[in-house]
Parts: C-alpha cells; structure tokens; sequence
C-alpha cells in the first residue's frame, strides 16, 4: 500500500548494536505495571469461579464489605449496567461471536472466570475479603473434550448453538482422488495439548480517574496500548480522547498480552466509582488458571506422494479447543483457521482438502500465542514427511527437497491462497543438511542402536508470516485492518526522537528502531531515543505477528523521509550545491567526492528551526513527520530447524544432543536480537515439546495451577544451538527486512517430535501426542516393545 | 504454643510451609518460628555417630565436609533437592517433618536407619526412621512435638542414589538408594530403598534377600529390581502414571545395582 | 497468607547498608517488605510460591527466595536487593557481561539472576559451564534461552581477577 523504502547507506543496520537499554533493566529501575504506587492507590482482587460451568444463584457479599479495610465490592449485577463485556466475533460469515461479561453474572463457563471483585487497602486484605464472599452457583454438565463438543450434545456457552464458533471446508484440485490413486500414504492423528505463554511478569493493570478533568489513565502490562485504549472507550464508554494508557515496561507477553481482559474493563469503572487508584495484579495462579491458554488441536492429516516422493494431495482435519469464548480480540479461530490456512507451508502441494472446526468448551479462553496455530500442523506435516521418507526409501532432507516450492517458482500462490515472492527454502535445507552430516549421523545412529542407545534425527522446514499488515491478516483468513505509526522528530540539536506504537516486551525496540533511524537521518546511534507505550502519541495495533521490525522499521523510513528531504534540501540551499550531489552520514551532509564541503547535521536542523532567512524560502520550520505503514504484500520468512536427540526407553527422558537453526529473516537489523528471538523460541518450543501441558480433569477443574505442576525449561534443558544466517530481503518491505519472532515456536517443536519419532521408530513406536513426556514415551515403547 | 493451638504451625525454613500460605491452602492461627533456637543447628561426629540438628539448613549439610566424609549417601541426595537458594532456607528437620512421598530426604533416611529425635511436652524420644513416615505428608510426629535431630550410625558401603525428574532440581517420579557391602565380588548387608512409589519411602526386604551373598551381574540385578516393584501400585498424578513409576522404579534400581555391585573397594 | 492481622513485630533489619526498624505483620513476606515498605521495587514477583527466582536477594550473602521468608524472619539479617549491587552510578563489570551478551531481553528475571549469580561465584569463583548452567537452573526466563546468561556469567568469571 505504501512505496518501499530501501536503508539507504546502512552503517548500523546489520551491525550487532548492543542494546541501548540494558542499563536501567540491569540496575533494577525497570518499571513494571506491579512497580508502580499512585498516592491514594488501592488493590482489587476478583472471585473466581471453582466450577467450569454453572449458573449463579446469588453472590453474598455481606461479610466481605463488611471487613476493615475493604472499600468496595461488586457483582456481575453491579457491572452489567457499565459495560457489555468483551464482544469478540469477526466479519466472516456464519462465525458466531460471543459475548464475555466483565463479571459473570448469570453464568460461569470457566473455572477461574471472574464473578466479583474486592477493592481494599491492600491486596492481602482483598484476598482476606474475597474468602468470606459465599457464592451459590448451580452446577451445570462441563464440556471438557473438543472432539465431543465438535459433535454437539451439551452446550458449552449458551450463546453458540452446537459449540461450533466456525467451521469451514477448503479446496483446491481433487484431493480425494490424488490421495486414493497413490503410491505411498501417511497418516495419522496428532494431538497438541494445551499450553500457555507464561511470560515471567504476570498480567496487571492500575486505572486511575480524575473527575475534575474526566480523564481516565490505565497502566497496563499489554502488547496493544492503542488498541486497547479504542477498545476500553468502546465496551466501557469513556471518551477515547480523555483516556491513556500507558505501557511501562513488560516482562514478556508472546501473545498472551494481546488481549483484553474482562478484568481490564472493571479496573478502570472502578477508579472512576472510588474517585482513587485501582491496582490490579494477578499472581501466577490466577495466570495460569485465567490467562488466556494456548495451541491446543487436533489435526488429522493425511498425505499422499507419488512414486518419485512427490506430495500430490494433502488432507487435513483440524479441531481447535476454543475454551469458552472467542478471546480477544482475535476470536477462537487463531488457532483452527490458522492451522488450516498454511498446512502447504514451503511445499508444492496442488491437491488439498481442508476442514477446520473452533469449539467452544468450559475452559479457558485460547489465545493468540508465539506460532498460533502453525506449530501444530507443522509437527503433523513434518512427521508425516519423515515418515514418508522412511516409506520411500529417500533421506527426510531429499524428501523435501523434492516437495519445496522452488526459486523458478516465485512469486507463489498455494493452494489455501497464501502468496510468497521469494524465499530460500531448497538453499535453507542444503545448509542444514551440511551442518548436520547426514551420513555420518544415521551410521552413529546404527552403531548406536547396536549397543541399546537410540539417537533421532528430526527435521522441520517452515516459512512464518511475519511483518503483519492488512494483506498479511487476510491471506491469514483475517479480515482485519492493521497498521502502526511512528513520528519521527529531529530536535534543533539535530538529535533525533522517534515516537513509536509498537510496544517492546523485550524484543529491543528501543535498539532496533534507533538503529534504523540512526541510518535514515545520518545520525549516531546516541543521538536517537525512541520512545513508545505511551497513546498520546502514534496509533498503532501493536507488537503482535512478528511485525514490530517490519512495520517499526516501515513507518520510522517513512517518516523520517521528509525530514531527510529537508535536511538535503536545506544542506543543498546554503552549499548551493544539488541535492543529488549530498551524501548525508555519520552526523554530516556532505559533498560527494569532496568531504571538507559539508555540514553537520545538527547545524542544518538548527537553522531550519532558527534562521528564517538562511533556510530555503517558503520551507515550514518543522523537522516531525508522521507515518504509518502497512506492507503491500505478505511478509514471508523461512528456515529449517534439525534436532538431534538421545532417548533413553527405559525412562522416557530425552537428551537433546544438538539443535541446529537456520533462519533466513531477510535483511537483519541486529543479529545480536535475532539470535536472542530464536534461542529464546527454541528453549520456549522444548516447553512445549517436553514439558508443558494445561492438564484439566473431566470436571473442568485445572490441574496445573502452579509451577510446581505447569513446568518450563530451566537452563538444565539447554542444549546446544547453532544458528546459521541466510539473508533473502524482502521484495515489499522497507529495506527488505522480515520479521521472525514466531519462528522457533512455529518449526522447532516438529523437529524435536520428528526426532523422538526417528529415535524410537526401530521399537515400532510413533508418537502424535505433544507434550512428549516420558511417561508417553515409555508407553509407546512398552506398547510395542 | 504448638501444644496448646491446634491451629498452629512449627515454621524452620518455611520452604515448605510457605508457599502452602501464599497459596492459602493452609491457614495456621499462629506460626511457631524456630528459626531463632541456635541449639537446633549444628553437626556432630562422636563414636561412630553423626547427629544433624534438624534447624541445620541443606545447605550447610552441602557444605560440611564432616557430612561429605562421613555419610557421602546424604550430601549426594541433598544436591538433588531443589535448587541452592531453597537448601539456603530449608532445614533437615523441617524437609522430614514435611514427609513429601516424592522427596530425596525420607529415602535416604530410611536408607542409612538414621534416628530422629523428637521433643515435646512429654520430653525426648527416639523413632526409628523406618518407623517415621506413616503415609504421604504424615509422620508419627506429635502435634505438639518438633524434631531436634537426626542420628547417622556410621557405615562404611558403596551408595548409588539414581533419580528420574521432569528436570533437574523437581521432585523425583521415582527414585532408588542402593547400598551394599562388597567382599570381593559378593554383596553383603544389601538396602534398597525406592522412593515416589508409595506414600513414603518403601524398603525392599525382598530385594535385600535376593542380594545378599549374592554375586551382582545382570540377572542378580533384574531379578532383584522385579522383586522390588513386583507388588507396588504407585500413586499416579498428572507427571507420571503408576505404571510409569513403577518401570522407571525398575530400571533405575537395575541400574543402581549394577553401579555398586561391582564396584572395586 | 491468611487472616486478619491482629498484632506487628518490631523487626531491625539492614537492607542494602541502611538499618531500618519496621513494625511488621507476620504475614508479610520478605519480598513485600522490600517493594512495598521499602520500595524497592528492582525485586519482581513471578510466581509468589518459591519457583521463579525473581525474588531473589543476599541474605547474609546468602541467595533466598524473598517470597520463601516472612520479613519477620529477616529480624538482625542484611539484606541485599539489586538495588544494593552497584555504587548506584554504573554498572557492575558482572552487569557489563550481562549486556555484553544479551543476557536480558525483558528484564523481568534479570534481578533474580543477578543476585543468584552474586552468590554462586562467590562460593564458586572459577565454575564450569555446567555448574553455572546447574546454579542458574535456580532462576526462570522466558525470553532469552539461558544460554546468553551462561555466557556472561562464564565471560564474568574467566577473569580471575575480578570478584562479584
């Protein structure tokens, strides 16, 4: 939609800048949404429900107000004058969207789902106050199992006839026919559990509301401040312009905060009913139990190759647990719609049928979560493939190399509609089948198994839509908007500020986006300072969908465009020299050819703002700019992950010997960041391949409440990692970068589960079930062996 | 104070005890802190016996060569538990009075017939280690009574202590404390002790007979590991079946016979 | 923790070379103390049972879960926070690793850490890498992967010369 801007004259983009912020985050002066104290503030907590599906009866909230220290309690009664809820539903046809109150009020449909709130002078005494609130509630049946659901039978929400939010069928070609004409199929049904982001900092938020000026400020540890800000104005009706929010600094989101929460909606009606700040601040039981979860799906997959190994059809099933209401706001198709909408990934597939299903059940909202619904899939494909190749007699890597869409190929139309420009798919697989020496590992392997010791091998390769805009979101079965903004200011110093909606969590923003208009503006990196969370400024959708570098990096050349202009322009004016003839670096604007004619920047931007009669005549004295952008095309980067692994059958634990990544982003801004993401995804997917699992029991009661139960990798489960850069640049974004940030959540897991698969395979075991704890690895060996 | 409220609870380290609080599943009137009583830490080797205080924090232990040298089976198992910040605050009595069915402490206490000595009201006594732990978190220790020490007979034999965790430093899904005495090739005096197969730590006298005057090779090993597990039915939760429990228990106990069967003097 | 408070205890503490005299609720943990009484926020809350490490602080030069202690129990101890750790005007040359590496990318865990490593390298001033992996398996992040963490800390330790 907007021209793309190449970086001109690149100095720190592609260098390893440290990051500029580092020192306040190590000196312990981070502020977090939990670190900050208003005078006057007071605390909420919310009663939750212990049932996964009932009716309320009543809430007696007697002897909680009455205890000292209390201010206030309400209901869901209480609530439902001041706010709808959150209506979650998007313009597809046939979708149905939901309604979550802010406090239940007639119904509870999750266990955890909020049904008062106690605000008092401290938390310990809301919490003190929030035990002696009696809640009646009439039990209703709790739908548990999606699959079950699927099919009908008792309601899960009463608001969505037959538990199915959508489903959808997809074809391209004769899939039916490819597949039964075929020389080899595989097939099998793959289960991914539950999971959740768990980022460190638990969600809070602080509302504070002042009547003499009916401005309302709300602290929130969100990845949308904008958005939200819109969204708080539409279900709450405080006016968007006498309302900010504020992003301070966030331990973490990977998806899980980027959402709205019901719990957000009453914070701020509260601030404004006390006259005084609220704080809210979940502990890490109240995150796990009502943060939105992640990834759980069913995929049946089926895919059919011809004798030389090619794929000629693919047919896949999908099931998405939504839990009890769409989240939002990305509704409980961000997991089934978005595994359906990519199953060919990198490979040629011209034959497909797709089904996807979003169910609703009595648990916990699923959201959008690092990968969303493509790891999923992506673990069923590659062990299918793998598994294939087993059947053909072909190496995995020959397989795929087969079957991936080839340079000649591009620009790429698959067969659910999704488009790629370019891409080094064959090359990403060549590099890693060189850097883990195929032929060497499956002889180590035999010798190996000889001797009781069973090694795997799994591979995994992916390509991830990052860089999201509105093109990106369709093609992603979205029908959304999306953009963000950035301003750009050139201060009469000549130092630079730039004013950005997109939020860090950690992903150095702060770095990344200085060095980018460091480059554009001929400046150091000192000299810039980024700031953003802050609404005032730069409306924007968000740090979501790896974009923040492609759609930062889009709107801060933009912006900074007209400045540069301006800056030649003027530079041009007093030289009396072209324009043309300016190279503008390093702090200066000077001649080409002859660098003792030249100016520092600051001087030009200094007279632009204070020398009317110097600057050129009829320039407007200001040096801000403001853009937004939304890339033209989908942004598409790719890679391929191996995983090395040791399975000792006798207790189910695995050793990962060697994790190799190759990861082609595109122009990259900062290695250093990007090695960052992808270490990080990777020790995040060995969670979700070995570890981490929301486990509920027939009841709808969740079993994995805490830390001791809920387990994440510690950095005993570290293994080696290797990174291997190829740099494809992106034809359609400003300086060619992609984003990556899902990567390692979306490929990772396949290789590790492909691995296991490898491992065990001679036992005639096969796993399709993730997490792949020990005790479904000892299972599966037993069950064969 | 413990004695006369039954709502009141005996706090050491609190590793334990407090994340019960914070998570208000219990809910004691008052909190006895023992942290303040010196007498209640400290090692001491005399005649052949090593007594640990039971204020005496795991990490001391970790730390005491006195423990190390003395009863190396102990400072093995105490590097398992958890991580250092936790053995920084949790004590040895306080992780025993505890009696969690998936803990390295019960096992390895049963394992080297250690003493404890308790205090009430009532004054002293002295409960075998074999008789202390009476069911998952459950001791035969008195509501009004508190452990003061624990009591190591000296032996001299070769340890294996194997254990299988989700990760390192989590409560075991099973564990095995194997340790026997070898003249020449043969195995005397045997103790197998599996952990995380029942509510507290089982001793397998069933193995034990298998191995003594026995000559350990894979047969010996196998047979021995049968025996133990043969009959258990451990508890399943959401980390681990019974059935898993019950095979890895096996395997770990094959493994650790293997380990200190053979072992050279 | 539970119940309606009734009675204080007077506690002395030293937190960060400052004594103070504070009359407490027994309920109160160590870490609220610090964040709330003392705010001093650089100590975070992750989990408030005892996982995490966020909480982590020196008592006596001690690393303790300050979400594990009851700010009574700190009664006569020193305390040390992240706030405690530098001259207050740079970085510590332990901090200098960790940015050298990328050691933090949210920041959230990075006091934990660093207090945790603090301890550990002045018990264990030359570790191998695996015994710096097994002391910081202590401490929780979600972002960065661990192994930049380890490096640093390696990094920090191959000088010999330098203490924690």
């Amino acid at each position: 939609m907007q021209d793309v801007l190449p970086i001109l004259n690149p100095r720190l983009v592609g260098a390893r800048v440290p990051r500029v912020e580092d020192s306040r985050l190590l000196a312990g002066r981070g502020r977090y949404v939990a670190d900050i104290t208003l005078p006057g503030m007071l605390h909420a907590t919310f009663v939750r429900s212990i049932f996964a599906h009932g009716r309320i009866r009543s809430v007696d909230v007697a002897r909680a107000q009455a205890l000292p220290g209390v201010h206030l309690v309400w209901t869901g009664a209480d609530v439902a004058p001041l706010t709808p809820g959150l209506a979650s539903g998007l313009q597809i046809e046939q979708m149905k969207a939901t309604t979550q109150p802010a406090l239940a009020a007639e119904f509870v449909r999750f266990v955890g789902e909020p049904l008062a709130v106690v605000v008092a002078e401290s938390r310990h005494v809301a919490e003190d106050a929030a035990a002696l609130i009696d809640v009646d509630i009439e039990p209703l049946p709790p739908v548990v199992d999606a699959e079950l659901a699927a099919d009908g039978g008792d309601l899960a929400n009463e608001d969505v006839p037959d538990n199915l939010v959508l489903a959808r069928d997809h074809e391209q070609g004769n899939a039916d026919g490819a597949i039964a004409s075929a020389a080899v199929t595989v097939s099998g049904r793959f289960l991914s559990g539950r999971s959740a982001a768990v980022p460190i900092e638990p969600r809070g938020c602080i509302a504070e509301y002042d009547w003499t000026t009916q401005h309302l400020t709300v602290w929130s540890s969100t990845q949308l401040p904008h958005f939200f800000r819109s969204m708080i104005a539409a279900f709450t009706g405080f006016p968007e312009h006498a309302l900010e929010v504020i992003a301070p600094d966030v331990g973490g989101g990977f998806g899980q905060k980027c959402h709205l929460f019901p719990e957000e909606l009453v914070v701020p009606l509260l601030a404004r009913e006390l006259g005084r700040p609220v704080k809210w601040i979940e502990d890490r039981v109240e995150n796990l139990m009502t943060g939105t979860h992640a990834k759980q799906q069913l995929n049946e997959m089926e895919i059919a190759f011809d004798e030389g190994g090619s794929i000629v059809g693919l047919r896949q099933h999908v099931i998405g647990d939504g839990g009890a209401y769409n989240c939002f706001p990305w509704t409980a198709l961000i997991e089934p719609m978005t595994a359906a909408g990519t199953v060919t990934s990198v490979y040629h597939i011209e034959n497909i049928k797709t089904r996807f299903e979003a169910v609703l059940t009595n648990k916990v909202p699923i959201g959008a979560c690092r990968g969303i619904g493509w790891q999923s899939p992506q673990i069923a494909r590659e062990c299918l493939l793998d598994q294939a190749a087993r059947k053909l007699k072909l190496s995995p890597f020959e397989l795929r190399k087969r079957n991936v869409v080839k340079p000649e190929q591009f620009p790429y139309t698959t067969a659910t509609g999704t488009r790629f420009s370019e891409g080094s798919y064959l090359e990403s697989i060549e590099a890693l089948e060189e850097a883990i020496d195929y032929e060497e590992f499956r002889a180590r392997q035999q010798r190996e198994r000889e001797r009781g010791r069973y090694l795997g091998l799994g591979i995994s390769v992916f390509n991830e839509l990052g860089g999201q805009g509105t093109v990106a979101a369709y093609q992603g079965g979205f029908p959304v908007t999306t953009h963000d903004t950035s301003t750009v200011r050139m201060e009469p110093s000549g130092k630079v500020t730039v004013f950005t909606s997109l939020t860090s969590q950690g992903q150095g923003h702060q770095t990344v986006f200085a060095q980018i208009a460091a480059d554009a503006l001929g400046v150091q990196l000192e000299d810039v300072v980024v700031r953003a969370g802050d609404t005032r400024q730069t409306y924007g959708f968000g740090t979501w969908g790896s974009r923040a570098a492609v759609i930062g990096g889009g709107s801060i050349l933009r912006a900074a465009e007209p400045i540069r202009q301006k800056l030649l322009q003027t530079a041009g004016h007093m030289l009396e020299v072209s324009e043309d003839d300016l190279v503008l670096a390093n702090g200066r604007i000077e001649v080409k050819g002859s660098p003792d004619k030249g100016m520092a920047v600051g001087d030009v931007a200094g007279v632009i703002y204070f020398a009317a009669q110097v600057r050129p005549p009829g320039m407007d004295p200001t040096l801000e700019s403001t853009a937004a952008y939304d890339p033209a095309e989908a942004v598409w980067a790719n890679g391929a992950h191996a995983a090395i692994v040791d399975v000792d059958v006798e207790t189910g634990l695995v050793k990962i010997e060697r994790f190799v990544a190759v990861e082609d982003c595109g122009t990259v801004i900062n290695p250093i960041i990007v090695e960052g993401q992808l270490r990080g995804g990777i020790v995040q997917a060995i969670g979700a391949t070995f570890l981490e699992e929301m486990i509920y029991d027939e009841a709808g009661q969740l079993l994995t409440t805490t830390f001791m139960d809920y387990l994440i990798p510690t950095a005993s489960e570290v293994p080696s990692i290797e990174i291997i850069h190829i740099e494809t640049p992106s034809k359609a974004t400003a300086g060619g970068v992609k984003g990556m940030g899902e990567s390692a959540m979306i490929a990772a897991p396949a290789a590790l589960v492909g691995a296991v698969n490898d491992a065990i395979e001679p036992l005639g075991a096969f796993l399709t079930s993730v997490p792949v704890t020990p005790d479904r690895i000892l299972s599966a060996v037993a069950a064969n062996g | 104070m413990l004695a006369s409220d039954p709502q009141a609870k005996a706090l050491a380290g609190g590793q334990s005890l407090l994340p019960l609080l914070a998570l208000r599943i219990s809910q004691p009137s008052t909190l006895v802190d023992l942290g303040g009583i010196a007498e209640l830490s400290g090692v001491d080797a005399q005649d052949g016996l090593l007594s640990i205080g039971a204020g005496t924090t795991l990490a001391e232990l970790e730390d005491s060569a006195l423990v190390r040298d003395r009863v190396p089976l102990l400072a093995k198992a105490i590097r398992e538990i958890a991580h250092r910040p936790i053995r920084n605050r949790a004590t040895i009595g306080g992780s025993l009075a505890h009696a969690d069915p998936a803990a390295e402490l019960p096992a390895v206490i049963v394992a080297l017939d250690a003493t404890l000595v308790a205090h009430g009201p009532s004054g002293e006594r002295r409960i075998d280690a074999a008789d202390f732990f009476t069911g998952a978190f459950t001791t035969g220790l008195g509501d009004d009574e508190i452990l003061t020490g624990v009591e190591f007979p000296a032996r001299n034999a070769n340890w294996s202590f194997l254990e299988v965790a989700r990760r390192s430093g989590d409560f075991a899904l099973a564990m095995v404390a194997v340790g026997v005495e070898l003249e020449g090739d043969t195995c005397t005096r045997p103790t197998v002790v599996l952990q995380g197969v029942a509510s507290g730590p089982v001793r397998s006298l069933a193995a034990e007979q298998i191995l003594e005057n026995s000559v350990v090779d894979d047969a010996v090993a196998a047979q021995a590991a049968d025996a133990a597990t043969r009959d258990l039915r451990p508890p399943g939760d959401i980390h681990a079946s019974s059935d898993y429990r019950k095979r890895v228990a096996a395997a770990l106990l094959r493994r650790a016979l293997l380990e200190v069967g053979r072992r050279a003097q | 923790m539970t119940g309606v408070a009734t009675e204080t205890h007077t506690v002395e503490v030293t937190v960060n070379g400052r004594h103070f005299e504070r009359a407490l609720e027994p309920r109160i943990s160590l870490a609220d103390f610090l964040r709330d009484d003392r705010q001093l926020t650089g100590t975070k809350l992750g989990c408030e049972h005892g996982v995490c490490g966020a909480c982590t602080v020196l008592v006596d030069g001690a690393a303790v879960r300050s979400c594990l202690m009851l700010a009574v129990q700190a009664r006569g101890r020193e305390i040390i926070t992240i706030e405690g750790l530098g001259s207050g005007s740079g970085l510590t040359p332990l901090q200098e690793a960790f940015h050298r590496h990328h050691a933090l990318q949210c920041g959230y865990c990075t006091a934990g850490m660093l207090l945790t490593t603090t301890a550990f390298l002045r018990e264990n001033p030359s570790p191998t890498e695996d015994e710096i992996r097994a002391a910081l398996s202590a401490n929780l992040c979600r972002c960065t992967g661990y192994q930049a963490i380890i490096d640093a800390v390696a990094d920090f330790a191959s000088d010999g010369a330098r203490s924690v």
